[in-house]
């Protein structure tokens, strides 16, 4: 018998793909089934940590109504017949929130974008290794640290710095000060927490930047532009989405540091533009100095403000999120 | 025709800095000091800011100087970039050289062997330091780990695996949602705790809610760091264990969970560095206890941040000094977690 | 090699799995040298290579090159992989420094005075020594008419002169003003391969480089680009000098006069022979040279 194989025939269209399945064994059935209910588990925590905050926080919710985040005042007394009478206002601590998280960013991103391109592209290279882990040492260090560090060894430095600006600056509306009194202020806890963010933004900047393509590099080079043009041409523009997206982290933990702010920041309930100024506060570090005496109502409250804290650092770490894949999705 | 002998000529590299160029750079560094030094010495200017920000205007100026001579402004711009850059590193340095001798100067006075041996059960906080001791909060702050650990190990390992061994529909979502909770804030974990369970339950502070906070913290950087790892282990070596057969579940449990056994130890590591020294959460769970407590499901137990945070609120120098050698003590253990993560990183990476 | 044509007959079956015209290469040599030869004084300036070693590390990754480029012309350095002319281009504009463990000997003369002395200005050298990559990497975040003046803007160099004129005149010299001249402001990702090489090469030229070095410029590219952009050096060597290395043997004698065969024969990488494009293809002085043109080995 000869085998004929007549040459394929060209069809007018290619067939559909065909659709591969199996039909996984018992075992793997459940192995899938475990670890994929494992992995929800991300989803169902935060789904709990928005559900229990609201729930145990919506009497205070309902109680204050919108006063919640237009009021400034926050305070547990009772009036003439002993009738619990409470305000939560909770502006002044978002105004707060977003005044000492603005001082931070202002300081912290130069810093980091110009000690990630000094580690990527000027550090002789055997002290690159040591920076770099001293860097993201930095990373560790814990915040109750940062608080200690911040009010004994900083604070006295930031206040004398305080004193310089508002001497020379003072005639901008924010940088001046109702009376003479420059410790434990937000300018002061925007630099701890300056610090405490640099390794955040330096170490995803660094990533960034050393990703830069190299065909880019040297046709910059090629062209004869120095390090710095090329720095210019190229890096800058080529991770700066890759910087925001580090701000932006840096700014989601920012907004919810606790022990380092309390430690160096005078809490009062009153709004406060001053940066220089010793009076301030922020959502977190309010939540624990009030914790301690706080009663049923005020820790609804308290847990309130928890919520609302969640939520922020949510959105901003949406975000970041956002801004980043957006520059991993356009290539550049 | 080029000639093929073996050359005696040597290598050299007429880019780098010369000799004669290195002098001319410690020159300017020595020369611009002396300058800082009379200009602060001479004038209102005082402080270390002077110091530092009238050093590195003089050495620019200098620089430049030398500079512009064969470069041009373009040569003089590239420097002054090089400088700026400099300089922001060595700020960033010098914050973190004067954090580590702060905890380093003032922890190691309080350092006493009994400090490991006895805790705050007849001391208070305002007592001379050289009294009583942590011991009671590094069990406490044992127990919080070994909780946290048993919980969102497996957890974060789970979901690495879904990540990278089933690769399901939901991937991009569940990567996503850990992102996310990386994000939330230490103090947002703690109150979660005890909004949940504090307030619906019969369970009070306890280190066991302590770890539960923990965890929540912990689970995001293992769960990454894992995936990291999984994602490391060559294809080939799944291909085998499948073609041969073999279910997937027994090909992760034999062929891959033990190839990137050291990884997910890095990433446990990881993970331990990053919570044992957190304070807020615990003030909410697990609240300030001054003696050892065995039963971590039941009654308050000391950790060391809180007792860390004791210290430092009762504001006394005794109060403070113990919150100073505690964090020294806290800053030892998270340096070592660190380099045993790295070394294992990096063995990881040689072996491969 | 008696009878020439024979000997080109011979060449020409050799590659006739390769090329599909029946010219041989020395033919198409031959022919460009006699366009050369009718042209006009050339225009442009000499480099010299004297003695240049390149090394990676430890490893010696070039042995003794010695060529002279005369103002005006084209040469192409041809080779197999691995022997060294990427290397050596490289060395030629101070670009091979930027590896971290490289190390070199020898000089490279610009007309006459050695690029590699101490104390000299890298980035002006290498405004008079020009270069366009294998893959065309303009810069994305650029449009098509920043990308061209890029040049000028990174050695801040004051143009005098209208600065649309340099832009018109440099993008008809890479042959890419008619396709483009309606989109300036577009940005250069929106261009084919093609288009991307031309564009830059208006880059380099912008800065009116007295040499332009050109590294596997077409071998990422389709044919049409290739033949566009090989008239376009043509046009080119008649006011620069120009190196070019390429895989492509119809191209090094569709496009130069002179030729460098590179080998490296498990040790560093040397220059072989070098000479007159058409005498190289045609009449090789090396064995090895002419196992290499007429496709027996690379």
């Amino acid at each position: 018998m000869s085998s004929t194989f007549a040459p394929s025939a060209p069809t007018a269209s290619a067939p559909d793909p065909r659709k591969l399945t199996t039909k996984h064994r018992v075992s793997d059935r459940i192995f899938r089934a475990v670890v994929t209910a494992f992995s929800f588990s991300a989803l169902i925590i935060l789904a709990l940590i928005g559900i229990f905050l609201l729930t145990k926080g919506l009497s205070a919710f309902k109680e204050q109504g919108l006063h919640f985040f237009t009021s400034s005042t926050w305070s547990v007394t009772q009036d003439a017949n002993g009738k619990d009478v409470n305000h939560f206002g909770l502006a002044a601590m978002l105004l707060g929130t977003v005044l000492i998280a603005a001082v931070a960013l202002f300081i912290a991103v130069p810093l980091s974008v110009l000690t990630a391109l000094f580690l990527t592209f000027y550090a002789p290279e055997r002290i690159r290794t040591l920076l770099v882990s001293v860097v993201d040492l930095m990373a560790a260090f814990p915040s109750i640290l940062y608080g200690l560090w911040g009010f004994f060894i900083l604070g006295p430095m930031a206040e004398y710095w305080a004193k310089l600006i508002n001497k020379y600056l003072g005639w901008i509306p924010f940088l001046s000060v109702p009376q003479p009194s420059f410790t434990r202020s937000p300018f002061i806890a925007g630099i701890v927490l300056a610090v405490m963010i640099v390794p955040i933004i330096t170490s995803v900047s660094r990533e960034v930047f050393s990703q830069t393509p190299l065909d880019r590099v040297q046709a910059a080079y090629a062209l004869g532009a120095s390090k710095w043009g090329m720095i210019k041409a190229v890096v800058l523009p080529f991770g700066s989405s890759g910087i925001v997206g580090g701000a932006m982290l840096g700014l989601g933990r920012a907004f919810g540091e606790t022990v380092a702010v309390y430690s160096v920041l005078n809490i009062v309930f009153r709004p406060n533009w001053h940066i220089l100024f010793t009076q301030g506060g922020n959502v977190a570090s309010m939540i624990i100095g009030q914790w301690g005496e706080a009663g049923k109502a005020e820790i609804s409250a308290l847990l309130a403000a928890g919520l609302v804290l969640f939520v922020l650092t949510l959105l901003v770490n949406f975000a970041a999120d956002f801004v980043v894949n957006r520059a991993v999705k356009s290539g550049r | 025709m080029s000639n093929s002998q073996s050359t005696q000529v040597q290598p050299i590299r007429p880019w780098a800095a010369s000799t004669s160029d290195r002098a001319i750079t410690g020159a300017s560094v020595l020369v611009s000091a002396l300058l800082t030094y009379i200009l602060v010495a001479t004038t209102p200017l005082k402080g270390k800011l002077a110091y530092f920000f009238v050093f590195f205007l003089i050495w620019f100026i200098i620089d430049s100087i030398l500079i512009s001579r064969r470069y041009g402004s373009k040569g003089v711009r590239d420097a002054l970039a090089a400088k700026v850059t400099l300089f922001g590193g060595v700020i960033v340095m010098l914050a973190v050289a004067s954090i580590l001798w702060a905890t380093i100067s003032k922890g190691v006075k309080g350092l006493h062997l009994s400090l490991f041996t006895q805790t705050m059960r007849t001391t208070s906080f305002t007592d001379p330091f050289s009294n009583g001791g942590m011991l009671h909060s590094i069990i406490g702050t044992l127990y919080l780990i070994l909780i946290a650990v048993l919980i969102s190990v497996p957890m974060g390992i789970l979901t690495a695996i879904y990540l990278t061994e089933i690769k399901g529909r939901a991937a991009g979502l569940i990567r996503f949602l850990v992102q996310a909770m990386s994000g939330v804030p230490s103090v947002v974990a703690g109150l979660f705790i005890y909004a949940a369970i504090i307030l619906n339950t019969p369970l009070r502070n306890s280190a066991f809610l302590g770890g539960l906070a923990l965890t929540i913290l912990m689970v995001p950087t293992v769960t990454r760091t894992a995936e990291e790892v999984l994602n490391l282990v060559p294809r080939d070596l799944r291909e085998a264990g499948l073609a041969m057969g073999a279910t997937q579940w027994k090909t992760v449990a034999l062929v891959v969970l033990p190839a990137a056994r050291s990884g997910l130890i890095t990433a446990t590591v990881l993970g331990v560095a990053r919570v044992a020294g957190e304070t807020a959460p615990l003030l909410f769970t697990v609240g300030v206890f001054d003696a050892i407590n065995p039963n971590p499901f039941k009654g308050g137990s000391g950790t060391i941040p809180t007792y860390i945070w004791a210290g430092l609120t009762a504001g006394t120098s005794d109060s403070v000094q113990r919150a100073w050698t505690a964090i020294l003590v806290l800053l030892m253990v998270v340096l070592i977690l660190f380099t045993l993560a790295r070394t294992l990183g990096n063995k990881r990476m040689k072996a491969k | 090699m008696d009878n020439v044509n024979n000997e080109d007959k011979k060449v020409g079956e050799d590659m006739s799995t390769q090329s599909p015209s029946t010219k041989s290469l020395g033919d198409v040599a031959e022919k460009r040298a006699q366009a050369r030869t009718s042209g006009s004084a050339p225009l442009g300036v000499g480099l010299e290579a004297r003695g240049v070693h390149a090394w990676f590390g430890k490893h010696h990754a070039l042995e003794n090159v010695s060529l002279d480029f005369s103002a005006g012309t084209v040469t192409a350095l041809i080779g197999p992989s691995g022997c060294g002319k990427s290397t050596f281009i490289r060395t030629l504009n101070r670009m091979h420094e930027f590896i971290p463990s490289a190390a070199m000997a020898g000089e490279v003369l610009l007309d006459g005075k050695d690029i590699y002395e101490p104390g000299i200005d890298v980035t002006k050298i290498r405004l008079q020594i020009g270069m366009v990559f294998q893959k065309p990497n303009p810069f994305p975040s650029m449009t098509i008419g920043e990308n061209v003046l890029a040049g000028l803007k990174l050695a801040q160099i004051k143009h005098e002169g209208n600065k649309d004129d340099l832009l018109e005149e440099c993008l008809t010299r890479a042959g890419l003003w008619t396709e483009v001249k309606d989109r300036l402001g577009a940005h250069a990702g929106g261009l084919s391969g093609g288009q991307q090489q031309r564009l830059c090469i208006a880059r380099s030229l912008a800065l009116k480089p007295k040499v332009l070095l050109m590294d596997e410029p077409c071998s990422a590219l389709d044919p049409g680009s290739t033949l566009r952009i090989e008239d376009t050096i043509s046009e080119l060597s008649k006011s620069m000098t120009i190196v070019i290395v390429t895989h492509n043997m119809q191209q090094a004698a569709r496009v130069s006069d002179y030729t460098a065969f590179f080998l490296a024969e498990g040790g560093p990488g040397q220059m072989v022979e070098v000479g007159p494009t058409n005498e190289i293809f045609s009449r090789p002085k090396d064995q090895r040279t002419e196992n290499y043109v007429s496709g027996r080995f690379g």
